[in-house]
């Protein structure tokens, strides 16, 4: 028995101006053609859970359009995809049942609009790939697939009984960067959050030996790998945080990772990152304007930190950690000055990069049910719009078009090559001062 | 090779921790496996080795290991004219 096992991968952009700029503008490409090279980690541990007598052959899809052929030696196909790429995903799930192969349907998306779903798949799995996946491949292999699997009790799997990821399967040469997970969820309930919330609320870590075996298991194919953390938040439980900074200094690998702005507050934590191969933190600031970040979580904590934002981007870049600072547009709060006050912000506080996109309800968020119930969405079913740079919905304090060309402008500000290069060279100016990296 | 190309080869695999043997004039960073952050690193180690000021319109276009020799070449060959 052979399973495909399929991910729609690379970054969408619908809006043809932005596309046009896009391409000029260096940083903007950088990171995105980073996310397009990132492994699928969903499908390397559907692959770790799958039984030894089921061959499976990991498949990522940049384009559907380009797949002309289909692979029929499978005997099952199951494909995961985010909301931009969801279309693609389920034309490429019709053609392989139209060939007579059966197909599984997963992913974030697919939670939220698990009826949809069903339309183009015979399993919808909703829900975590170590809980339901044996129990597909069980089903399939009794000819008894069930329409919806679903986890039962969402985010109460232990990942301290996480298999390693099937590292294996990549083409050693196609990637330079690896995904590792080392928690799940975000203790930040942020309006807009799908990814963090949709696999359910809390939030799991590995434990450190675990996550330090799986990063060994890298190394035997990539000597020297760059690691992607793929977290909502690393960081959250600094006793925990230290242990694994610690564990991961002799391993000798350069890492990235996504955590918050609260990290800045312990210059201990910042050593031990710098000593254990951080290059880089995406921080999600969200947002300069008060008014902007208020409501934006539960508690308002990211509003109570945002009089240390300044000082925080210094501390942390001080200890030669780039910081890459992620901003929202179309917040309730901001107004046509967004736009001048983030740019401001940037230059002032020498981010290394940054990452502006616009506010985006995806489906199954509280930001969307709110949107929807307010009328204003602009469209239903704006899937493939939900590529954090194509505008859903009317502004409140500023028309589309406002943003959308705000949004041009901004881009325009902040990716160009001659302030990029600036930054760059104030990273040098900073790592001159640090004690060497151990190579 | 020149000289200074090989030490510029020499003090690319110690900072990157590649092997010397993979690294050739014309490798591209990327290939490698040195991201453009470690590029900045390894400029600054440049820098200070051999007492050159490099300017952001520098950093431009920085991909390949050839790229670093010609820059590293040029500020030396402007600081001893």
């Amino acid at each position: 028995m052979k399973v495909g096992l399929m991910a729609l991968s690379g970054v969408r952009v619908r809006n043809e101006k932005l596309v046009k700029l896009g391409v000029t503008l260096p940083q903007f490409v950088s990171r995105g053609n980073v996310i397009a090279q990132l492994p699928s980690l969903s499908l390397l541990i559907i692959a770790s859970v799958t039984p030894n007598d089921v061959e499976v052959d990991y498949v990522e899809v940049p384009d559907v359009s380009q797949v002309m052929e289909l692979n029929p030696s499978y005997d099952l196909v199951t494909i995961t995809s985010y909301s931009a790429q969801i279309h693609e995903a389920y034309e490429l799930a019709d053609r392989y049942r139209k060939a007579g192969i059966p197909v599984i349907i997963g992913g974030t998306h697919v939670i939220a609009e698990p009826k949809e779903a069903k339309g183009h798949a015979d399993s919808v799995a909703i829900g975590e790939a170590e809980v339901l996946w044996p129990k597909i491949i069980a089903d399939f292999k009794d000819n008894r697939l069930q329409p919806f699997y679903k986890e039962e009790h969402p985010a109460t799997y232990d990942l301290s009984n996480s298999p390693i990821p099937r590292y294996d399967l990549l083409a050693t040469k196609n990637y330079n960067r690896i995904t590792v997970q080392t928690s799940r969820g975000c203790p930040h309930d942020c309006e807009f959050c799908a990814g963090s919330k949709l696999f359910g609320q809390g939030f799991r870590q590995k434990p450190v030996g675990l996550i330090i075996r799986e990063i060994e298991k890298i190394k035997q194919k990539w000597p020297k790998p760059f690691i992607e953390f793929a977290d909502d938040d690393t960081f959250v439980d600094k006793k925990w945080s230290r242990d694994f900074l610690k564990a991961l200094i002799p391993l000798k690998v350069k890492w990235f990772t996504e955590t918050d702005i609260s990290v800045a507050e312990d210059e201990g934590l910042l050593k031990l990152m710098y000593q254990s191969g951080c290059y880089q933190l995406l921080i999600g600031l969200e947002s300069t304007s008060k008014d902007s970040l208020d409501g934006i979580d539960t508690h308002n904590w990211k509003l109570k930190q945002r009089d240390r934002y300044l000082d925080a981007v210094h501390r942390i870049q001080s200890n030669g950690i780039t910081v890459n600072g992620c901003f929202v547009i179309g917040l309730d709060g901001d107004t046509p000055d967004i736009f001048k006050d983030i740019t401001d912000f940037i230059e002032k506080s020498r981010l290394l990069e940054a990452q502006v996109t616009v506010l985006t309800p995806y489906p199954g968020t509280r930001l969307y049910r709110r949107l929807r119930q307010e009328g204003r969405l602009l469209k239903n079913q704006f899937w493939d719009r939900c590529t954090m740079f194509d505008l859903n919905f009317k502004p409140k304090n500023m028309t589309p078009k406002d943003l959308e060309e705000g949004l041009l402008w901004i881009f325009g500000e902040i990716y160009n090559e001659k302030e990029y290069l600036k930054r760059k060279r104030h990273y040098m100016d900073i790592i001159k001062t640090l004690p060497k990296r151990r190579k | 090779m020149n000289k200074l190309e090989k030490e510029i080869i020499d003090t690319i695999a110690e900072e990157s921790g590649i092997d010397r043997d993979e690294i050739k004039p014309d490798s591209d960073l990327y290939s490698l496996g040195i991201d453009s952050l470690s590029a900045l690193e390894i400029l600054t180690v440049l820098e200070e080795k051999y007492n050159i000021m490099i300017q952001d319109n520098d950093l431009k276009n920085m991909n390949s290991v050839m790229e670093i020799i010609r820059l590293v070449s040029s500020k030396l060959e402007k600081k001893q004219s």
